[in-house]
């Protein structure tokens, strides 16, 4: 079991997501940088779904009282495990009584913790990803007891290391999404030229771009959105919903970010600036 | 109904669209088209999402059927002919439109000039279509809200609603499934349980089924919310 010493900015559990659901309203959830998450897990054998510790900016404080393996992937944050640095993208042996100290992020958003197994925390409709009103639990608070797996010891290898996968650009590669081509040809290269600057209205919910061209689009009937649908507003807004996203809208979409985008978006801090490359392969 | 136009928005997603016209029609193709989907391509697909006049289909993986548009030419061709009867279930939702649950019905029957036992009747008597559910887990988009009671929504949105609140907002109406953050003007409360994840199916209620409200007094939803809190109620339902 680990223990919640101090909870961080918002820590929450997450794995790859709840699917199967989105029929009755539940969103998708899992871990904002889903390619992270799977470099914290494959480090430790685990498999990629497995439930992992999200971390944003400042991260919790743990006490394991069980021996276990852990590896940390993500952005880079200052991690120290009883008062000693420790090294991330790689698994790391813990003992009984160990306190690990997740600090803060030196660059980007988001780290993942993995534990050998994986985190036992209740699955609620098929994953153990935090969502209000699904798990139980929002996030992380003091106090808190995680459960873990009991595994035979196995030695890891732990020389075996990984580097940082996320790549650090600003441009984000985008499909056109169902109301691109009701937007003007002049809309459309205003948006592609466009540098965004990050919001600070950014959450697991969407990620808020600031433009500086005025450019809106009418309201739709309500339609299908998912993670990465990249929506524009009748006053001018570009909402780019993110993991936590509800599965439906009424805002254009104008764009749809591939994946691997989403989790480049998802380590950018407010105030760093984006542009948008659009990708005609599917077309 | 015209064939659907195939949109193809991410290599895992593949949108079908209808023309944008709010219908029960609309909302039965949708629906079949569904099912003929979730009958054909069940092995292929991860899930599937409504709206309006759109079903989103959600593969699997980056690997879609091969000729999936000519596939689903032809089985919506076949379909043409052979769309079985509709069928339904009809859930009657209890509601409480008085005190201290219906916090706008007296500004919503001021603003159409008509009483507030005319409102509740005109919000009670219509038969209900969900035409998806959407928005928060287990959030009913309805088709079927009587014009006469179309209403601007409030200017400044509540920062809290209690779960079951049921409301109007412009054209649509509807009820909260959970505690939530709404702009609509509440006319009144249902004692039951929207979604939980406790039970096999979390959303009482689903796209494709009928729905009516059921006027019940205090005594009757204070009644309700004990069944309903300790398992024995049993929703009422039907199929017509």
């Amino acid at each position: 079991m680990i223990e919640v010493i101090t909870p961080g900015l918002y820590t929450t559990v997450q794995d790859a997501g709840r699917f199967g659901h989105r029929n009755v309203g539940v969103p998708v959830s899992g871990a904002m940088d889903s390619v992270s998450a799977k470099q914290a897990n494959s480090l430790l054998g685990n498999e990629n779904n497995s439930a992992v510790l999200e971390s944003i900016m400042v991260g919790p404080t743990l006490k394991f009282h069980e021996n276990t393996t852990i590896a940390i992937a993500g952005a880079p944050f200052e991690v120290l495990l009883n008062a000693t640095e420790v090294p991330v993208n790689r698994p790391v042996s813990i003992q009984k009584n160990d306190v690990l100290t997740v600090g803060k992020a030196t660059r980007g958003m988001y780290c993942y913790l993995a534990v050998a197994g994986g985190l036992q925390t209740p699955s609620v409709l098929n994953s153990r990803s935090f969502y209000a009103g699904i798990t139980q639990k929002i996030k992380l608070e003091k106090g808190d007891k995680l459960p873990i797996q009991r595994l035979p010891e196995i030695l890891r290898d732990e020389t075996l290391s990984v580097e940082n996968i996320t790549p650090e650009v600003n441009t984000l590669m985008a499909y056109p999404g169902p109301e691109y081509a009701s937007l003007t040809i002049f809309e459309q290269q205003g948006l592609l030229e466009q540098k965004f600057t990050i919001s600070t209205q950014s959450n697991r919910m969407a990620t808020v771009l600031e433009c500086s061209v005025k450019i809106s689009a009418k309201e739709i009937p309500t339609a299908p959105v998912q993670p990465g649908t990249v929506q524009l507003t009748p006053s001018g807004k570009v909402i780019v919903l993110m993991r936590d996203a509800q599965v439906t809208g009424g805002y254009a979409r104008i764009f749809q970010l591939t994946e691997e985008s989403i989790n480049i978006l998802a380590q950018k801090r407010s105030g760093t600036h984006v542009t948008l490359h659009l990708d005609n392969s599917l077309s | 109904m015209k064939f659907p136009k195939i949109f193809k928005l991410s290599p895992k997603t593949t949108l079908l669209q209808w023309q944008p016209v709010i219908s029960e029609e609309a909302q039965q193709v949708l629906q079949q088209t569904e099912q003929l989907m979730l009958h054909h391509f069940s092995e292929e697909i991860s899930e599937m999402t409504l709206a309006y006049n759109e079903l989103a289909i959600y593969w699997k993986t980056t690997k879609n059927p091969s000729a999936f548009e000519e596939k689903l030419k032809m089985l919506l061709n076949t379909a043409k002919n052979a769309m079985p009867e509709k069928s339904a279930t009809l859930v009657t939702i209890p509601v409480c439109y008085e005190a201290p649950y219906a916090l706008d019905l007296a500004e919503v029957a001021a603003y159409h000039k008509i009483s507030e036992e005319e409102v509740v009747q005109l919000h009670s008597q219509p038969l209900y279509n969900v035409s998806f559910i959407g928005f928060l887990p287990g959030f009913p988009y309805l088709t079927g809200l009587s014009e006469k009671l179309h209403t601007p929504r409030k200017e400044t949105p509540r920062t809290s609603l209690a779960k079951g609140s049921v409301g109007i907002g412009g054209a649509q109406t509807g009820v909260y499934p959970g505690v939530s953050p709404g702009g609509w003007q509440i006319i009144g409360r249902s004692p039951l349980q929207f979604f939980s994840t406790e039970r096999a199916s979390p959303s009482l209620l689903t796209a494709g089924d009928s729905l009516q409200f059921q006027p019940i007094s205090k005594s009757e939803f204070e009644q309700i919310s004990l069944e309903v809190a300790s398992g024995v109620y049993q929703v009422k339902t039907e199929i017509i």
